[in-house]
């Protein structure tokens, strides 16, 4: 249950960044609050964009997804239920492994890092750690009562 | 156990009031973040900067444009910033076109910035001083930013900016000669230099005889036109030097 709750703010978070990043490249915001230049040098490279859509859109729609598969299974009609953490697993892998792929564009293709990013990277690597014990831990519980952490 | 005592923390029954009000709390600081970083934008060029015209002269710029204009445009960029390529593609041609070429009111002056993050940046600026060299910077330029996609990714662009050079008819062993002994590497660097006093640290950054400009067409546009009309309405205003240096 802690666990999910902690998934849940940390998808929040995750989300408001990413909402930040894409109003930058929606052209709401001029520049981003980075005072290094290269966090506008990673998003407006050629790898900020991702089937034709913005990789920080990607991003909302993931941590929003996290988000509310997190927030549901807290509410009591889904705790019993295994799906949303086996779902929000998935998802944290697969975030985790597309981060990881963003961190490496930044570090050996466009030379230059953008501390958003990295935020997000480990925003995104915190629900990762977060979802597997949950996972596992159900695996181990079956049988016995549920909410766990 | 009662289900009161563990409410805070969370029960059989859902999330706890701690769970709920961080949510808020993260959901309206987020807001609030938002927000404000809309309102204003930080840094050092909120501080209007009025560049007198004999400096511009004095430093490392390239020019288009009436030499007497009252409206003077200075432009910070560098050739491999994408957000440069796409302020020129949609936005600076225009104005160019509209308000600097054929005798127009408007005086454009080119500074280049080179990021370091650029490998290519600091060759394509030379590239448009040695095209300038014969008479064709503001055709390079052009064909840098158009051409910015092809020959951004590459680790060496140099090649690239030859075939330029030739297509522009430029006499190709002028070039490539001066482009080989760097003689206008001061001037790019001085040009760059002048950039950070002025408390430039992104590209492109622009200025409207001397006020931080926005990249919108119809925002800059508009902003051109107030600028001659202030300009006009001081009596015999000319755009040398009327305003205290910078």
């Amino acid at each position: 249950m802690r666990k999910r709750m902690a998934i849940a703010v940390l998808a929040l978070v995750g989300l408001l960044m990413s909402v930040y990043l894409l109003l930058y490249k929606l052209g709401f915001y001029g520049e981003l609050v980075c005072g290094t230049g290269a966090c506008e040098a990673v998003q407006t490279s050629e790898h900020a964009i991702l089937l034709g859509l913005p990789v920080a859109g990607w991003g909302v729609a993931w941590y929003a997804a996290v988000f509310v598969l997190a927030f549901l299974s807290l509410q009591q009609a889904y705790q019993e239920a295994t799906w949303p953490a086996r779902l929000i697993f998935l998802l944290a892998a697969g975030g985790v492994a597309f981060s990881g792929y963003l961190t490496y564009l930044e570090l050996f293709v466009i030379n230059a890092i953008c501390r958003w990013c990295v935020a997000s990277a480990v925003v995104t690597l915190l629900i990762f750690i977060l979802a597997v014990p949950v996972r596992a831990r159900r695996a181990e519980a079956s049988g016995a009562e549920g909410a766990v952490g | 156990m009662s289900n009161q005592s563990r409410n805070r923390s969370g029960d059989r029954s859902g999330p706890g009031r701690v769970f709920y009000l961080a949510i808020l709390v993260v959901v309206i600081g987020g807001i609030a973040a938002l927000w404000l970083a809309r309102s204003g934008d930080a840094g050092p060029t909120e501080i209007p900067v009025t560049l007198a015209e004999t400096e511009a002269d004095a430093s490392a710029g390239v020019s288009a444009g009436p030499e007497d204009a009252a409206v003077t445009l200075v432009e910070f960029a560098d050739f491999q910033c994408p957000a440069c390529a796409r302020f020129y593609g949609f936005s600076g041609r225009l104005i160019k076109q509209n308000y600097v070429d054929g005798g127009g009111s408007v005086r454009w002056v080119f500074y280049d910035y080179p990021l370091e993050q650029h490998p290519n940046a600091i060759p394509a600026a030379l590239a448009g001083r040695c095209a300038r060299e014969q008479g064709r910077f503001w055709q390079m330029h052009d064909l840098m930013f158009a051409r910015q996609a092809q020959w951004s990714p590459k680790d060496d662009a140099r090649g690239d900016f030859e075939e330029m050079a030739e297509e522009l008819g430029l006499d190709r062993d002028a070039y490539r000669e001066c482009v080989r002994d760097g003689r206008y590497l001061e001037q790019i660097f001085a040009s760059a230099k002048y950039g950070q006093r002025l408390g430039v640290n992104s590209t492109p950054t622009l200025f409207v005889n001397g006020q931080r400009a926005p990249q919108d067409y119809e925002q800059l546009e508009r902003m051109i036109l107030e600028a001659a009309a202030a300009a006009g309405a001081d009596e015999g205003a000319a755009a040398e030097g009327t305003d205290a240096e910078g």
